[in-house]
C-alpha cells in the first residue's frame, strides 16, 4: 500500500482526510500536516522529514506519496526541498475527488501510476457546471 | 463477457459508502468490472467513476464483467447491488 502524507495551509489536510473518511471509512497509513500562522517552512519540512524517515524505517518496501494543496505554496516548498534527499512522489493541487480515487486504488497501484491518474483526474473533476448544463 | 441487468436496492443509491463498497468488491477481481446505465459505461473499480454515474435507488443498471474471473465477479457484484449495501 502506498503511504500518504497530506500537507496543506491551515487545517485543509486534516479536513480533507475527515471528508474522505465520511465516504470511505477510517483510513490507515495517512498522515496530515498543517502549516499554521507563526510556523516557518523549516519546522514544517522537519515534521515531514521525520515522518518519511519513520515510514522508511518501519516499512522500507512502501512507496511514499506526498499530497500538497498548492504548487509553490509553503507546504509544496517544504516537500519539494526534501525530494532532493528522499525518494518519494508528490502531487500538488490535491482536491477531494483526486484524494478519494487515490485512497480507493493505492492498495494495488504504484505511486507513479497514482500520480499519473491524479493529473488526468484533475482536469476531469473541475467543471464549469453552467456550461455543462448548456451542452 | 458476463452481463446482468439488476435494480439498485440501496436506499441512498450508489453514492458515498455504497459506492466505496462496490469498488472494494470489484477490485478483488482481475477482470474488468463495469456498470452500464442509460447507455453510458462506468468503471466499477473507480470511486469517482461510480459517483459520476449518479445512480439512485431503483435504477436499473447492467453489471458487465470481462476477463478470467468474470463469473465470480459478476455473481458477487450482482449480489451486492441487489442487497441493501449496509444502508438499513
Amino acid at each position: 500500500m502506498v503511504e500518504l502524507i497530506v500537507v496543506s495551509h491551515g487545517n485543509f489536510a486534516k479536513a480533507l482526510l475527515g471528508s474522505a473518511e465520511l465516504v470511505m471509512g477510517e483510513q490507515e497509513n495517512v498522515t496530515t500536516f498543517g502549516f499554521h500562522l507563526g510556523e516557518n517552512v523549516e519546522d514544517l519540512r522537519n515534521k515531514i522529514e521525520e515522518k518519511i524517515k519513520a515510514i522508511q524505517k518501519e516499512s522500507p518496501e512502501s512507496e511514499i506519496l506526498v499530497l500538497t494543496d498548492m504548487k509553490s505554496g509553503s507546504p509544496f516548498n517544504a516537500s519539494t526541498m526534501l525530494m532532493q534527499n528522499y525518494d518519494f512522489y508528490q502531487i500538488a493541487g490535491i482536491n477531494l475527488p483526486i484524494f478519494l480515487e487515490i485512497l480507493g486504488t493505492r492498495e494495488f497501484e504504484t505511486a507513479a501510476s497514482l500520480s499519473d491518474m491524479a493529473t488526468t483526474l484533475g482536469k476531469e473533476t473541475i467543471v464549469d457546471v453552467k456550461k455543462l448544463m448548456e451542452d | 463477457m458476463v452481463r446482468e441487468k439488476v435494480t439498485v436496492k440501496a436506499k441512498s443509491g450508489l453514492h458515498a459508502r455504497p459506492a466505496n463498497l462496490l469498488i472494494k468488491t470489484a477490485q478483488k477481481y482481475k477482470c474488468k468490472v463495469e456498470i452500464e446505465v442509460d447507455n453510458k459505461i462506468f468503471n466499477a473499480k473507480s470511486l469517482i467513476g461510480i459517483l459520476a454515474a449518479g445512480i439512485d435507488c431503483g435504477t436499473e443498471v447492467s453489471v458487465i464483467c470481462t476477463g478470467d474471473d468474470e463469473e465470480a465477479a459478476s455473481k458477487e457484484v450482482v449480489e451486492l447491488i441487489t442487497g441493501d449495501m449496509g444502508e438499513e
